[in-house]
């Protein structure tokens, strides 16, 4: 497994291709309005009327012509799967694995990860975003919210560490 | 369900911004995965003190970012106006972030990283995805008990420079001392925990790293002197342009990317019968708040009902692209719905047989009349009055 590069080399990558994103689509990344999206289709296709109905949150998505998977952020999450995968491949990273600390089991991780990802899906609705779409892409263009929603972040993790710790050390 | 891609059904173009999104998607994905957040552990050591290389990949990326923005802007190359700053909600964000910040610590990555754990053949990372998936489906649930909560504290666009009166460019110098103090003390940390538990231990800022730091501050530090000599002489000329756009394009952009574009009617709204509007306008009289806040990178197209009339100033603040229907909705009448027959007629035969296809099917899918031989399925009706848009950023 080889080691990913140097952080403040791969940061220097990641600002410039946030920069890019600002110039060449007038704004910046995103990701979990993708998974918005996804979420909107799956739950319509199992409740039709209760999630187009006039007022629900998810409604919005359909009240355009065309399927609402016509969107940037869909495509740019698509992007990032492959972009992902490529980097994995050529980078030697790419394994099919659990990833998890030494003294925990591979089911409690992958609820743990389940258990992790539902809340973010959450919390990122209530923030308007999540450290893509937020943290990073507001955080450049210095919002004041986006920085409230990035130290927020970090506190939040910081306080759950002691309670998950035995999955990672 | 729809295709997953749109543009395999070929009936219907795709947005606009399907290739730059796919592009800047496959570079992000990269530069996500060779930071090491295709796997858990690497984010996980941010948290236990051991490798935190989540603060130092983004942070850099930050000031890269705003040291590029605040080049670009100061030396007139790009318009800050022209990028979305995403409202700020103070409690929501606090709020939001601290949930997502909860989750983050239990799956160990973000929503962007997780979808990079999944392409890198991580099972913990695409179970991730699907959490994401299912909070945020489930958030429409929890919606309607939140709303007031969740509209709260609304700031608008509220940036520091806009906090402080301070320009751009000296925040931006400021955030890139403060990130190489933050740096210096997370290697400092690292030292302090390191060998203490079983933790694969962060990389040290580097000669190269410092010099790579010093570089981007020169940049910030530049963006500044421009900002003082040659941004006033810039703003100096403050054109207002208003460009215009025919029926037949307008058109065309309504039924291919909708969602680009606010179209707002500007004519008495009493004197006009109810039928008599293009799809997906906006009363001028029906907007709410200020006009230069709407702007979220689309184009405003304003129409009257000769096209003669004087925009009113409160439209001229906005700030994206502005432009007029020639001819008002006049022309949109002849032109597009066919009244009078003849004048539509008239029209068609002044172009080419291949602009008449594209004439008469847009026609069509304006007024629902049969079309002769159009081109197959080129256009579909694209015209439902859109509702007023309240999409929460979505992460976007």
């Amino acid at each position: 497994m080889k080691k990913p590069w140097n952080p403040y080399l791969a940061g220097v990558g990641l600002g410039l291709v946030l920069l890019l994103s600002y110039v060449w689509l007038g704004h910046g990344f995103g990701a979990s309005g993708a998974s918005t999206i996804i979420g909107a289709i799956g739950l319509k296709s199992i409740f039709p009327a209760h999630v187009t109905a006039k007022g629900a949150y998810l409604a919005h998505y359909f009240t355009g012509d065309g399927t609402p998977l016509n969107d940037w952020i869909i495509f740019m999450a698509l992007g990032t799967f492959i972009g992902g995968f490529l980097s994995s491949l050529l980078g030697g990273r790419h394994k099919p694995e659990i990833v998890r600390g030494p003294h925990t089991t591979a089911t409690k991780r992958l609820f743990l990860a389940l258990a992790g990802g539902l809340i973010m899906g959450i919390g990122a609705r209530i923030g308007r975003g999540c450290t893509s779409g937020q943290a990073l892409s507001g955080g450049a263009l210095l919002s004041v919210g986006s920085w409230i929603f990035m130290m927020a972040v970090f506190a939040g993790a910081y306080c759950t560490a002691y309670f998950v710790r035995k999955e990672w050390l | 369900m729809n295709a997953i891609l749109p543009v395999l059904q070929g009936a219907y173009p795709p947005s606009a911004e399907f290739i730059p999104a796919i592009v800047v998607g496959i570079l992000f994905g990269a530069a996500l995965e060779v930071s090491g957040f295709g796997n858990a552990k690497n984010l996980a050591g941010q948290f236990y003190f051991h490798d935190m290389r989540v603060l130092k990949v983004m942070f850099t990326a930050i000031i890269t970012a705003a040291a590029g923005v605040a080049v670009l802007t100061s030396t007139g190359l790009l318009r800050m106006e022209l990028i979305y700053v995403p409202d700020t909600f103070l409690i929501p964000h606090l709020v939001g972030g601290f949930v997502l910040g909860v989750g983050f610590m239990l799956s160990a990555y973000c929503p962007g990283t997780s979808i990079v754990s999944a392409a890198s053949g991580k099972w913990d990372g695409l179970v991730t995805v699907f959490g994401v998936i299912a909070g945020s489906a489930l958030f429409g649930e929890l919606y309607p008990h939140i709303r007031g909560f969740y509209d709260s504290t609304a700031e608008g666009v509220l940036t520091f420079p806009k906090l402080f009166h301070l320009p751009f460019p000296v925040l931006v110098a400021v955030l890139i001392v403060a990130a190489f103090l933050a740096f210096l003390g997370t290697d400092k940390i690292e030292g302090l925990f390191a060998g203490k538990l079983s933790m694969p231990q962060g990389a040290k800022m580097t000669t190269g790293g410092k010099r790579a730091l010093g570089a981007l501050f020169s940049l910030g530090i530049l963006a500044i002197i421009f900002q003082y000599t040659l941004a006033p002489r810039l703003s100096q000329v403050p054109p207002r342009e208003v460009g215009s756009i025919t029926a037949v394009d307008l058109a065309r952009a309504l039924i291919e990317e909708p969602r680009s574009l606010y179209v707002v009617d500007i004519r008495n709204a009493s004197a006009v019968a109810a039928k008599e509007i293009i799809p997906q306008s906006i009363r001028f009289a029906d907007i709410e708040g200020n006009v230069d806040a709407m702007y979220k990178g689309k184009t405003m197209v304003v129409y009257s009902e000769d096209g003669k009339d004087d925009l009113p100033s409160e439209i001229t603040k906005y700030k994206g692209r502005l432009v007029v229907l020639s001819g008002g909705y006049e022309a949109w009448r002849s032109e597009i719905m066919g009244q009078p027959e003849q004048t539509y007629q008239a029209a068609l035969r002044t172009m080419d047989s291949e602009e008449q296809k594209v004439v008469a099917a847009i026609h069509g899918s304006f007024t629902g009349a049969k079309i002769e031989a159009p081109s197959e399925s080129a256009v579909k009706p694209a015209v439902t009055i859109m509702a007023p848009k309240k999409r929460g950023g979505g992460c976007s």
